[in-house]
């Protein structure tokens, strides 16, 4: 697979994970700043490498369901991994500036 | 005192040139340093150090027995700071730190371990590990089954439980619960806790106040919350304050009981605490549920 396709398919599969809200929150994963990066490997095959806002609250299972959903309704997508880190710790700067005013969150 | 150095203090003064009297000046009297030197008598922990540092040696390279023990104390303290404002990778790191640790203390390790369970508890570690933790706590180290550790270690169990919507297990767990808590009602009784102790009550208060409130038992929650917020109080302990308000708040939400502005007063607190204590968690969850409460209202 060449760069630009490569770059089109993860741009494609970002806009589908700004679908996925965080149920608490209310607000989408990428404007959460909770999706760290995007590998899409030539079989099509996209790892998610991403964070939680706390340890706290395990993947449930519904969330790992629609971020599966939304990262293989990509056309070219094969297959989608996620990868849970902690690092580097999520803080609330990470947000988006629309979320930031979406929560109120004026810092 | 064959554990301390006396030797090596004394050598490193005579190689400075200090003479006693320079070195105690302004840290204490030359008759406590010099029945130091003589083997006669050990100053404070304070003192030692001050003298160490004069001399430029490590309190750990003349006395490392008490080195150990302030740093087992500094990993606890730490700890229950890390637990308290939510900084759960902070924790776990900390956790892991201990786990590497030869604990000099049994009464240190024990609390440890109390708040090691409880970690794994919070940020969903594999229940086996959990489990082995609990019945480490519960068989080998406090047979009592007295201690703030034990009952940290039944919250875990529970909160783990609970995560499996098992009801028998939870009624199980929150009966069991309900007893042992019964000593903490009193204020009077906690007085006589050291300050880590206290903090490590507090966090059991917290967790078992999530727990009841997880479980529908808002007004037992709520019960709890009160007593939490009095024994924070009573030693001026404000860190607790953001998780408590939001707790509170979320208690409130969920009987949709209290006037709007109970509600968004108690977020208001929460998120002001969280501010000022650097809980992100709670900065975040605060801001989302005043989100909710403003779009209720129109």
């Amino acid at each position: 697979m060449d760069k630009e396709k490569n770059d089109q398919l993860k741009a494609a599969v970002k806009k589908a994970l700004s679908d996925v809200i965080d149920p608490e929150l209310g607000i989408d994963l990428v404007n959460l700043g909770l999706i760290y990066g995007l590998e899409i490997d030539d079989a099509g095959c996209c790892t998610v490498t991403m964070t939680l806002t706390t340890m706290g609250c395990p993947i449930g299972d519904l969330l790992d369901r629609a971020i599966q959903h939304a990262v293989k309704s990509v056309d070219g997508i094969t297959d989608c991994k996620i990868m849970l880190t902690w690092e580097p710790a999520w803080t609330v700067d990470r947000m988006s500036k629309y979320a930031k005013i979406a929560l109120g969150i004026h810092m | 005192m064959a554990t301390i150095n006396t030797e090596l203090f004394v050598n490193q003064r005579k190689k400075l040139g200090m003479s006693q009297v320079a070195l105690c000046r302004g840290i204490c009297t030359q008759s406590t340093l010099s029945k130091f030197e003589n083997k006669a008598q050990v100053p404070s922990v304070a003192i030692l150090t001050q003298l160490c540092d004069r001399l430029g040696l490590s309190l750990n390279q003349v006395y490392p027995e008490k080195a150990q023990l302030a740093q087992e104390q500094q990993l606890l303290i730490q700890l229950v700071q890390e637990l308290t404002r939510d900084d759960l990778r902070a924790a776990v790191s900390l956790v892991n730190r201990g786990r590497t640790l030869t604990w000099q203390s049994a009464d240190h390790q024990a609390t440890f371990l109390g708040l090691e369970v409880l970690t794994m508890a919070t940020t969903n570690q594999s229940w086996t590990a959990t489990l082995t933790v609990a019945t480490r706590i519960l068989e080998v180290v406090d047979q009592q089954r007295s201690t703030i550790a034990t009952n940290l270690a039944f919250l875990a169990l529970a909160m783990m439980i609970s995560r499996h919507h098992d009801q028998q297990g939870m009624s199980l767990y929150m009966e069991l619960l309900r007893q042992r808590m019964v000593r903490y009602q009193q204020p009077e009784q906690l007085s006589d806790l050291s300050a880590i102790d206290y903090g490590e009550l507090l966090l059991l208060m917290l967790g078992y106040a999530a727990l009841a409130s997880q479980a529908g038992d808002y007004s037992l929650s709520d019960q709890w919350l009160h007593r939490l917020s009095i024994a924070a109080n009573q030693r001026n302990l404000s860190a607790c304050l953001p998780r408590l308000k939001l707790l509170a708040a979320k208690n409130m939400i969920r009987q949709d009981g209290g006037p709007q502005w109970q509600v968004t007063n108690l977020l208001n607190d929460a998120v002001a605490f969280a501010r000022l204590h650097n809980n992100q968690t709670v900065i975040v969850q605060g801001s989302a549920l005043l989100q909710q409460q403003v779009k209720k209202n129109h």
